[in-house]
């Protein structure tokens, strides 16, 4: 997957656009985009979608509410029986990564699906997630990839973003770890001014990225293209 | 399944529609849909359906629905009729 771009998952006409774009990946977000007003109907709504739309070409990527708040558990027992094809854990560590993977035996086993057909995609956003990355992987066999967050990982570290460099040793930690287990490694969405998108996506490869996560359609051309 | 309050789900936004569920003074689901004539024309009585059975699969046996439809598809009548009906219970 060279590209996995984020849609907010409370939108009908997001939902229904999303495989437009050239996206390998859809990354249906529960969390950020969604008001905490919003979160059932935004669950129920897309488990009916992916029951409903054609997701086929695309990998169908569910990003949940943090392990730890109430909705994360809702979002994967909602969800979950529509079979997406991977659930992100926010805030990863090997605790979250292993409840995850529990709440998905339950669904599966509820619900007649092959056990294990859901995947996991760890997100890395913290200074302690990027040290015990390895872990995180090895915590459950659902894990298939892993996301870097570089922004929370600096609102963690305490430094303000002031370029890529600041984020080699955790984009290399993290691409290493998932080069050595096997698994693909999403580099972080850009955020900065669009012209600087391709060098931001080469310097992810450059440390071994095997693609990155798009935060729009516009993104995601130049993603694939980088990534090709 | 008894419905205690009136509850609403769903937006305005294109590809969206709004229910209000309110319980009903009598038994029976009635459907109340708003929208362009000429959606409402073609489609209205599928939509309809689509509201009615999504409340009976609930097991919601009176209620008045309200609809404003903005060219939604089934599924998202179908997610929003479910959360309206949870919101009200």
């Amino acid at each position: 997957m060279k590209s996995l771009m984020i849609v907010n998952a409370n939108n009908p006409k997001i939902l229904l656009d999303a495989v437009l774009y050239g996206a390998d990946g859809i990354l249906f977000d529960l969390a950020e985009s969604v008001p905490d007003t919003e979160k059932d109907a935004a669950r129920l709504l897309l488990a009916e979608a992916l029951n409903f739309l054609d997701y086929s070409s695309v990998e169908a990527v569910v990003r949940p509410n943090r392990p730890g708040e109430k909705d994360f558990e809702l979002d994967l027992l909602a969800v979950g029986p529509a079979k997406p094809c991977n659930f992100i854990v926010p805030a990863a560590t090997p605790e979250y990564v292993a409840q995850a993977a529990a709440l998905l035996d339950r669904v599966e086993s509820e619900n007649n699906l092959p056990a294990g057909a859901i995947r996991l995609i760890p997100s890395i956003d913290s200074a302690a997630g990027v040290e015990n990355v390895a872990a995180v992987i090895a915590a459950s066999p659902r894990v298939n990839a892993v996301i870097f967050d570089a922004k929370n990982f600096l609102a963690d570290l305490g430094a303000e973003a002031s370029g890529g460099e600041q984020l080699v040793y955790a984009r290399s930690k993290i691409a290493v770890a998932c080069h050595v287990a096997g698994i693909a490694s999403l580099d972080t969405p850009y955020a900065g001014k669009p012209d600087g998108l391709t060098a931001d996506a080469e310097a992810a490869k450059a440390l071994g990225f095997t693609g990155k996560v798009a935060s729009d359609g516009k993104q995601v051309k130049i993603i694939n293209s980088v990534f090709a | 399944m008894k419905l205690v309050r009136e509850a609403t789900a769903g937006a305005t936004e294109a590809g969206d529609i709004v229910i209000t569920v309110l319980p009903g003074e009598a038994p029976g689901i009635t459907v109340d849909l708003k929208g362009k004539s000429v959606v409402l024309k073609q489609f209205g009585n599928q939509m309809k359906s689509v509201i009615k059975k999504t409340a009976e699969d609930l097991g919601v046996e009176s209620a008045i629905i309200k609809a404003q439809d903005n060219a939604a598809l089934d599924y998202t009548i179908r997610a929003r009729t479910r959360c309206a009906i949870e919101r009200a219970i």
